[in-house]
C-alpha cells in the first residue's frame, strides 16, 4: 500500500509511546475513516467511533500488533466498532448486488462533452452519489483511502472478484457518465 | 481481462503498480486512441476529490482526543508530583496547545507543499524505463537519462526537463504547448511522437521528428526558432555551434524504445558508447586500430556477451569481460584505415 512502511514506522513510534506520531496518524487518517465509517453510522457517531478507535491504540499501544498494514487495520477496528455500537443504522454494510443493475445514468451529461473544471466537479460529485451505496464505499476506499483491492476484499468480507467487478462497474459507470454522450436511458450494465 | 486493465489502471493511478504493470499498461494505452482516452477519463475522475473541508474537524477532533488521553492521566501514571489537580490543568491546557500546534504542523506535508511539485525519474546506465507524465504523456527514457516534470502541468503550458535521451509520444492539447527543456535548446511542440537526444559530456543536441511537427530554439538564438517536419532531424553541435538539418531512418532511431541495438556501419567508437550506455559497462581497447572497425547489426533484447561474440566472429576484434561484468576489454588485429 502507499506510504504503508511510513505508517508502520508511526505505528511503532506510537507503541513507544511517542505521542507526536499519534498526532500525525490520526490527522492522516481522520478523513479517510470519517468517509468510511459515514457508510455504517450517522456523522456524529462516526466521530464519536474514530475518537474511541484512536483512544483505544494510544491505551492499548504496547500490547497491539499489526499483522495487515496499518491503514487496513484501522479499518477494519473502525468496522468492528460500528457493529458493536447499538446506535448504528439499521443496515448491513454488504447490501445486495442488484441495486446497481438498476442504476440509470440521468440526463445530467452534457453533450459536447468539454466540462469546465468546476463543472466537472460537480458532475463527479453527482454521478458517484449515484453509485450504489456498495458500488461506492469500493470505489472510494480504493480511491480515496487508497485500500488496496485485497484489503478491501477483507475488510468488507467479500471476495477479490466482487472488489475488482464492483470497480470495474463504477469506473465504467463513472466515464460513461462524464465522458460519453449516451442516451439517458442506458443503464451502465449496457455501456 | 477489462475488468483486469481497470484493475492496472487504478493500482497506476494510487501508485501501487509496479513496473511490470505499468509496461502492460503503457503498451495497452498505445494500442488505440480509444485505449488513451479511456485512460485519460480515469485518470480525471480519479484525481477530482471530494470538496469537503475536513482539515479544521480533523484538528478539532484530535484535539479533543488529546483532551480526553490528558483527563485519563495516561501520560502521568508514573509521577505523583504531577497528579496534582493544578498542575494537571495547566499541563493539560499547555499539552493541548504544543499537540494542535504540532498537528498543524505534522498535518502540511499532507497538503500540497511547494517543494513536492516536481517529480524526477532517473535511468541509471543499463537500464530504460517508461514514464507516464501528468496529461497522459508517455516518455520512454533511455539508460542513464532523467526527467523532471511537474506533478501537475499549469494551465498555460506543459513544461518538463530531460537529460539524456528520450523519446516522447506527446498527448496533443491545443492551446498547451509540450516544452522539452534539455541543456540550452528548448523544443516546443503541441502534439507529437519525437526522439530527443542530450547528454551533457558529448556536446550535442539530437531532436528528430517521427510525427507532427516541433520548433527548436536555441538559446543562442531566442529569435530564430528552427522547425522539423516528420523524417527530420537537427544535430547541434553545442561546441561549434554548427546545426545540420537532415533527414533520418526512423524505425533506426526509435528502435532502443523496443529494445532493439542498432550498429549502422558505425565506427567502433560510436559502437563503444552505445554498449556503454546500453549495458553499463565500460570499454576499453587496448588496440589502436580497433578504433577503425566499422560494424552494422541489429540486435533485439540481446545480452552483451552475444553481441561481443557475434563481433568477435568477424575475425578482428576479441573481447574479455572482467570478473564483476563492469568492463569490457577489446583487442584483435584491428581494422585497416579504409576496411570497413
Amino acid at each position: 500500500m502507499l506510504n504503508s512502511s511510513k505508517d508502520n514506522e508511526l505505528f511503532s513510534r506510537i507503541q513507544e509511546s511517542d505521542h507526536d506520531a499519534f498526532n500525525q496518524l490520526f490527522l492522516k487518517f481522520y478523513k479517510p475513516l470519517l468517509l468510511f465509517s459515514n457508510f455504517m453510522v450517522e456523522d456524529e457517531e462516526a466521530k464519536d467511533l474514530i475518537a474511541d478507535l484512536f483512544l483505544d491504540i494510544w491505551e492499548k499501544r504496547e500490547s497491539l500488533s499489526i499483522h495487515s498494514s496499518v491503514s487496513a487495520y484501522l479499518h477494519t477496528a473502525l468496522k468492528n466498532k460500528a457493529i458493536n455500537s447499538r446506535k448504528r443504522k439499521d443496515r448491513n454494510i454488504c447490501i445486495d448486488e442488484a441495486e446497481l443493475s438498476n442504476l440509470q445514468a440521468d440526463s445530467f451529461t452534457s453533450p459536447d462533452r468539454l466540462l469546465m473544471a468546476k463543472e466537472f466537479d460537480k458532475q463527479i460529485q453527482h454521478y458517484i452519489a449515484l453509485l450504489p451505496e456498495r458500488c461506492r464505499m469500493i470505489f472510494l476506499l480504493n480511491r480515496d483511502n487508497k485500500l488496496s483491492y485485497q484489503e478491501i476484499a477483507q475488510l468488507l468480507n467479500v471476495s477479490l472478484n466482487t472488489v475488482k467487478t464492483q470497480m470495474f462497474r463504477a469506473l465504467r459507470f463513472l466515464r460513461h457518465s462524464l465522458f460519453q454522450n449516451e442516451p439517458s436511458s442506458r443503464t451502465p450494465d449496457n455501456f | 481481462m477489462k475488468a483486469d486493465i481497470h484493475l492496472i489502471i487504478t493500482k497506476y493511478l494510487s501508485s501501487q503498480a509496479n513496473q511490470e504493470e505499468i509496461d502492460l499498461l503503457v503498451s495497452w494505452i498505445e494500442k488505440s486512441e480509444a485505449n488513451r482516452n479511456t485512460f485519460d477519463q480515469l485518470k480525471r475522475i480519479w484525481e477530482h476529490r471530494m470538496s469537503d473541508n475536513r482539515e479544521s474537524d480533523a484538528l478539532e477532533a484530535l484535539a479533543q482526543v488529546n483532551a480526553r488521553i490528558t483527563r485519563k492521566n495516561h501520560f502521568f501514571r508514573k509521577n505523583h508530583f504531577l497528579r496534582s489537580p493544578l498542575w494537571k490543568t495547566a499541563a493539560g491546557i499547555a499539552l493541548l496547545a504544543i499537540f494542535l500546534a504540532g498537528g498543524i504542523l505534522a498535518y502540511r506535508p499532507y497538503s500540497d507543499s511547494l517543494f513536492n511539485r516536481y517529480k524526477v525519474v532517473e535511468t541509471l546506465p543499463g537500464k530504460k524505463q517508461r514514464v507516464i507524465l501528468p496529461d497522459s504523456t508517455i516518455v520512454y527514457l533511455n539508460s542513464n537519462s532523467s526527467i523532471r516534470f511537474p506533478k501537475k502541468f499549469n494551465d498555460a503550458s506543459r513544461e518538463v526537463f530531460i537529460v539524456g535521451e528520450a523519446f516522447l509520444d506527446v498527448r496533443h492539447r491545443d492551446h498547451q504547448p509540450f516544452i522539452v527543456h534539455t541543456q540550452h535548446v528548448s523544443t516546443k511542440v503541441l502534439g507529437t511522437r519525437f526522439n530527443i537526444y542530450s547528454r551533457p559530456n558529448e556536446n550535442q543536441l539530437r531532436v528528430s521528428l517521427v510525427e507532427g511537427k516541433v520548433s527548436i530554439t536555441n538559446e543562442q538564438e531566442p529569435d530564430s526558432p528552427i522547425i522539423l517536419l516528420p523524417e527530420e532531424e537537427i544535430i547541434i553541435d553545442m561546441k561549434t555551434d554548427v546545426t545540420i538539418k537532415q533527414h533520418f531512418e526512423p524505425d533506426n532511431t526509435t528502435a532502443w524504445t523496443n529494445g532493439t541495438l542498432i550498429f549502422d556501419n558505425e565506427l567502433m567508437s560510436e559502437i563503444a558508447r552505445k554498449i556503454t550506455a546500453w549495458y553499463g559497462v565500460k570499454v576499453v581497447f587496448q588496440n589502436e586500430n580497433l578504433l577503425n572497425c566499422r560494424f552494422r547489426g541489429k540486435f533485439r533484447n540481446e545480452s552483451l556477451i552475444n553481441i561481443l561474440e557475434t563481433m568477435e566472429k568477424t575475425g578482428v576484434i576479441t573481447y574479455e569481460l572482467s570478473k564483476n561484468n563492469t568492463m569490457v576489454y577489446l583487442n584483435g588485429k584491428g581494422c585497416m584505415n579504409s576496411e570497413r
